[in-house]
This record gives C-alpha cells, sequence and structure tokens, in this order.
C-alpha cells in the first residue's frame, strides 16, 4: 500500500485508519454486552475487572522496575491512604522516582 | 433506575478530568516529542491527539511509521494497545442501560482510562450519572491535546523526559485507582491472578495483549470463584 503519511492526504489516511480502530475497540465490548444478561456471577466478573485490569497493568512494570519504581510505588500508596486522594499520591510517587533516579545519577 | 445524561454530572466530570492536567500534560508531551521525531508537525500530531484520542495507541503506532505496509501496521498497533477498550466497554454498558443508543455510542467516542476507572467508581457508589464520564474524557483532552502541542513543538529542548519522573505518572496513578478499588480480601484474587497472567504474557507472548488477557483472566477467575457471586456482597445496591 503506497500510503506516504508525509502527505496531507496520507496523513488524513492514516488518522482515519487509527481512530476506525480505536473506536471499534471503544464499542466492540459495549455492543457485545446488550445481548448479554446480568446474571450475579456476569455482575461479579464485571465488578473484578477493574482490580484485575490494574494488577495487569502494573504487574508487568513492577517485575521490570528497580529500586526507584519501587520507592515510587510505596509512596503512591501511602499518600493514597493519608490523603485519599489519586492524583496527589500520582505525583508523590512521580516526585519519588525523579527525585530517586537524580540522586542515584541515571 | 436507568443512567442519565445531566449537565450538572458532565461539569463535575470535566473538573475532575482538568485536575489531571499535569498528569495528561506530560503523557501529551511524551507523544508531541516522539511524534516530532518521526516527521509528524505540530497540527499533525495535535489532530491526531483531537480525532484519535488513544495515548498508548499513537505511542505504538509510531513505532509502524516507516513500515511499508503502514496502514496495516498502525491499525494492528492500535486495535492491540487499546484491546483493554474491549473489557472496559462491556464492563460500562450494564451501567449505561437506559441511555438511547445514540448518546451511549457517542460518549464511547472519548472512553480513556482515566473516565473509565471513575465510570466504575461512580457505578460502585450507585451513580449512573454518563455525563461525568463524558465530561471527564473532554477534560481529559485538554491537557493531553495541550501536551501533545507542547512536546511536537518544543519539546526537544527539554531532553530526557525521564529525568523527571513523567514516565512513571501513569502507572502511579493506576495504583492509586487500585488503592480506591481495594475493599478488602476478596479483591486478592483479580489483582494477583491478573498481575501475574500479564507478567508471564508480556515475557512470553509478547506484544500489547497482556493487559486483555490479564484483565480477563483476573475477573474470570473471580467470576468463577465458588460462592463469590455479587449476592453474597450485596451487589443489589447497584440497581441493575
Amino acid at each position: 500500500m503506497g500510503i506516504d503519511p508525509n502527505t496531507t492526504a496520507g496523513f488524513a489516511i492514516v488518522i482515519a485508519v487509527m481512530t476506525v480502530a480505536a473506536y471499534l475497540t471503544r464499542i466492540a465490548g459495549f455492543f457485545l454486552m446488550r445481548f448479554v444478561a446480568v446474571t450475579p456471577r456476569v455482575e461479579t466478573w464485571l465488578k473484578a475487572l477493574p482490580l484485575a485490569i490494574m494488577g495487569a497493568i502494573l504487574g508487568p512494570i513492577v517485575a521490570h522496575g528497580g529500586l526507584a519504581e519501587f520507592a515510587g510505588f510505596a509512596a503512591t500508596i501511602a499518600v493514597y491512604y493519608w490523603r485519599r486522594n489519586d492524583i496527589v499520591a500520582a505525583f508523590a510517587g512521580m516526585a519519588v522516582v525523579a527525585a530517586w533516579r537524580a540522586g542515584v545519577g541515571m | 433506575m436507568s443512567a442519565s445524561f445531566t449537565a450538572a454530572g458532565f461539569r463535575r466530570g470535566f473538573l475532575e478530568g482538568l485536575a489531571l492536567l499535569p498528569g495528561m500534560i506530560a503523557f501529551g508531551m511524551v507523544f508531541g516529542v516522539l511524534a516530532a521525531q518521526v516527521g509528524i508537525s505540530v497540527l499533525g500530531a495535535t489532530a491526531m491527539s483531537v480525532i484519535v484520542y488513544a495515548g498508548t495507541a499513537q505511542l505504538l503506532a509510531l513505532h509502524a511509521w516507516n513500515a511499508p505496509d503502514l496502514l496495516f501496521a498502525v491499525f494492528v498497533a492500535v486495535v492491540a494497545m487499546n484491546a483493554r477498550y474491549v473489557l472496559f466497554g462491556a464492563a460500562m454498558q450494564p451501567w449505561m442501560r437506559g441511555l438511547p443508543p445514540w448518546i451511549a455510542y457517542a460518549s464511547m467516542y472519548v472512553l480513556v482510562d482515566a473516565n473509565w476507572a471513575t465510570a466504575m467508581q461512580e457505578r460502585d457508589q450507585g451513580r449512573r450519572d454518563v455525563g461525568v464520564f463524558v465530561g471527564m474524557g473532554l477534560g481529559c483532552m485538554v491537557g493531553w491535546v495541550a501536551g501533545t502541542i507542547a512536546g511536537a513543538g518544543f519539546g526537544q529542548m527539554l531532553g530526557d523526559t525521564r529525568r523527571f519522573g513523567l514516565d512513571f505518572f501513569l502507572p502511579a496513578f493506576f495504583l492509586s485507582l487500585a488503592c480506591g478499588f481495594w475493599k478488602g480480601r476478596a479483591d486478592v484474587l483479580p489483582l494477583v491472578i491478573g498481575g501475574g497472567v500479564a507478567i508471564v504474557f508480556e515475557r512470553y507472548v509478547g506484544g500489547s495483549m497482556h493487559v486483555l488477557a490479564g484483565g480477563l483472566a483476573g475477573s474470570l477467575t473471580a467470576a468463577f470463584m465458588p460462592r463469590a457471586t455479587a449476592s453474597a456482597d450485596g451487589g443489589a445496591r447497584d440497581g441493575y
């Protein structure tokens, strides 16, 4: 396919394809669930989904992370339970990682 | 009670999205810098961030930028990276039941990680105002687009953004969301199974399907545990 993303037309086509792909993933599960009855088991599944997804996002990051990331995660949890604010907690974690990297010199 | 869409909810969600501004700007800047490096103009990067509005998927698509089969490569990159949204949408659907389909499908256009997590928190508290979800999606877009412009325009001056820990904002944000979802010992299972399966998938399968695989494994394990049905933990409070 001879698409050159450096031309306006080519770039527009690339964006269109990306937009369709992204929108399909956004509505696919939504569409399919219209045909599913919400039984207690389905409800338990949907309730468990957020934490399972968070675990799946964080697992590999923890597995790859070094001491800086470990300290950052610890700070995030501590500040979350202190302030009960997810944004403040995320910033605390970020600050610890930045400080750690600056201190260790990486 | 069916789902609603109110202006008050939209406003509240929009402000919650704006509260994420610093993190969204940082994330947008990472994309903007990398987009400029593959030769995308400031206008082009901005257009992509507004229209596609899929941060991690856009980052992955940049890796495909010089592939000979460009359209196929970016399509696969976006679907693979956004595969988790299939699960997000599935969890959203019962919460949104009762809305006219065109509002529901239009609302799903602004689905991102942060407003999905907020929608799930609203669900767990028995609230069903979809305006919060859409408002937050658009509120998050403000910082994301501003960051894209800044990054594509003059991000090269910053040097390595890792130095500021910017790459850590999203993982830390997800972790604090997980703390918010945490309610007790029954939550160990989906979290640990989800994390474990994702680690194995990421190491031995590669690509970006590990979030989908871990999310499915963790949540299905919880659903198929004996006596772990929602009725046992007071699921009736949700009203659906």
